[in-house]
């Protein structure tokens, strides 16, 4: 959904606020105010691709993460589709296990959506995800471990 | 009655209850008792792209139990975003921005369906203080709050702090917020005649290992417990252990890392991320005093479960802890390691002066979790009294 003028300049003080104090402790966001506001309104499962089709490298892949899994690309995604087109980044982004967990749908997308292997592979694991003994056993893996196991579901 | 929807997708997925998750499980062990309400706890299910209701008499009694059998909540009864009546209440009081369904996409459905929206917004850390949190954490909390400020009907909050920060926002913008309200937290957790059988003999020789200072709650960036490793490390040795009880957060290698250096660590220091209620309540009344630098704090519940206990208290000098602890707590500058080893040390120093600060703390009573949903109850009545905005 687009964001009427009311709604894009709420989201937009609150970004910026937030934006400014990072700043002030010399960090930063990893996306711009355009690209978070592009992302808002998103249904859960199913995803308009047509409101990101302008969209090019980098802030595509933000603005596809933001929408699909809620977080920002790592410095691992990033550097994994640095100089890929919007049909590189699209299937990158559907072969994550996530996408498939999630059973998540791009419609209206000029490109492939199906999952790979991996994907479909890790989607009937899908009940694992959110099995709190699973989650609770995870977190007693050291640290290493668990890092490794997020990144598989990331 | 009140139709009340509480979405509770991450308790059913949740692996620790404290802070937020830990207020929600309170409220709903009292809220379900109220004849007032009929309270109808939902969890997002992706495969069918909708809600599931939970079934309320089991969940309720996981709040209280928390015996991992949560597949034994879910019922097969769904309900589509289309599906919530008009009139009926949406009480966001979990940690919803972390879930699938962004607050910007539903929040405008159930405004359309004429469902008034009342988010219980505990703190705005994650826009205010960005810099301790997970950055997609604080866009996903900037997609919560600014669908608050939009769309809801009424806004709870814990603390005049958290009010005045909300305040300050909507200076900035083109809207006016909906009212909000203050729901002051129980600080009631306390068992009458704890059972120190269900101490680990770890704890009580920590507890005996010589005088302590206690800090509690999840060992994360804006709690700043390098404070109080560097008050340790330059200061307190020697004479004053410490003691951090809390499960172990993100972005916390470098503290974890100085910290188990340290070659007092396990003899002088400790750190214990599994404690249990009872051993908690034994470390507070074993202590010497529960020192909380905290940069910022939705509420600082250990203040009051220190409170209770006739615990002193010495806090990071800043105003929600200021509201929390009153004239019953002593305040050291944020950050100030030298100041607090100073404070800490007047006091071991002068009986007198610590005895004194003991008497400032009888006799606080703290208000109750029976009242926190006595405000609630009242809050959403008021809000059911009205015409949807």
């Amino acid at each position: 959904m687009i964001l009427n003028e009311r709604e894009a300049n709420v989201y937009a003080c609150l970004f910026s606020h937030a934006d400014n104090e990072l700043k002030r402790n010399r960090q930063f966001f990893g996306c711009e105010e355009n690209i978070f506001l592009r992302s808002l309104s998103a249904s859960p499962k199913n995803t308009d691709y047509t409101q990101f089709a302008d969209l090019q490298g980098e802030a595509l892949l933000e603005c596809l993460f933001l929408v699909l899994f809620q977080r920002l690309p790592s410095e691992k995604d990033r550097k994994k589709c640095a100089g890929k087109d919007a049909e590189g980044i699209v299937k990158y982004v559907v072969n994550k296990p996530s996408f498939s967990v999630r059973g998540m749908q791009i419609d209206n997308c000029p490109y492939s959506t199906k999952p790979g292997l991996k994907g479909r592979i890790f989607s009937s694991l899908a009940v694992g995800m959110n099995s709190p003994s699973l989650r609770r056993f995870a977190k007693k893996m050291p640290r290493g471990i668990q890092n490794a196991i997020r990144g598989i579901f990331a | 009655m009140i139709k009340v929807y509480t979405d509770v997708s991450m308790i059913m997925i949740g692996t620790s209850f404290t802070g937020i998750p830990r207020v929600v499980m309170e409220l709903v062990k009292r809220l379900d008792k109220r004849s007032e309400l009929d309270l109808v706890f939902i969890e997002y299910d992706s495969q069918s792209d909708a809600y599931r209701i939970l079934d309320r008499n089991l969940f309720v009694s996981f709040c209280t139990t928390k015996t991992d059998k949560r597949n034994d909540i879910r019922t097969d009864e769904f309900l589509s975003f289309d599906d919530f009546e008009k009139d009926s209440i949406f009480f966001d009081c979990d940690t919803v921005w972390k879930t699938r369904v962004k607050r910007s996409f539903l929040y405008p459905l159930l405004k359309k369906k004429g469902v008034k929206i009342v988010p219980f917004i505990q703190d705005i850390i994650g826009i205010d203080y960005p810099q301790f949190c997970d950055k997609s954490d604080v866009l996903n909390f900037i997609d919560f709050i600014g669908a608050s400020f939009l769309y809801s009907d009424k806004i709870l909050v814990t603390s005049q702090t958290t009010k005045n920060a909300l305040l300050a926002h909507e200076k900035n913008m083109e809207v006016s917020l909906p009212e909000i309200g203050i729901v002051p937290l129980g600080g009631d957790f306390l068992k009458k005649n704890e059972d120190t059988s269900n101490v680990s003999e770890k704890i009580k020789e920590i507890a005996s290992a010589g005088k302590y200072i206690l800090m509690v709650g999840t060992v994360e960036p804006r709690k700043n417990h390098k404070l109080l490793l560097e008050c340790f490390q330059k200061h307190l040795r020697g004479w004053m252990n410490v003691v951090v009880a809390g499960y172990s957060g993100q972005g916390m290698n470098e503290f974890f890392e100085k910290l188990t250096k340290d070659p007092d660590y396990g003899k002088k220091i400790w750190h214990i991320d599994n404690a249990t209620d009872s051993e908690i309540d034994y470390l507070y009344k074993n202590c010497f005093a529960m020192v909380f630098p905290s940069y910022i704090e939705g509420y600082g519940l250990p203040i009051i479960e220190s409170l209770v206990r006739d615990v002193p208290v010495i806090a990071a000098d800043n105003e929600i802890n200021r509201e929390i602890g009153g004239e019953r707590a002593l305040y050291f500058p944020q950050d100030n390691s030298v100041i607090l080893a100073n404070m800490l040390f007047s006091l071991v120093n002068s009986p007198k002066e610590y005895n004194e600060l003991k008497e400032r703390i009888k006799g606080f009573v703290p208000k109750t979790w029976d009242e926190t949903s006595d405000c609630v109850i009242k809050e959403l009545t008021e809000v059911n009294g009205k015409t949807a905005l």
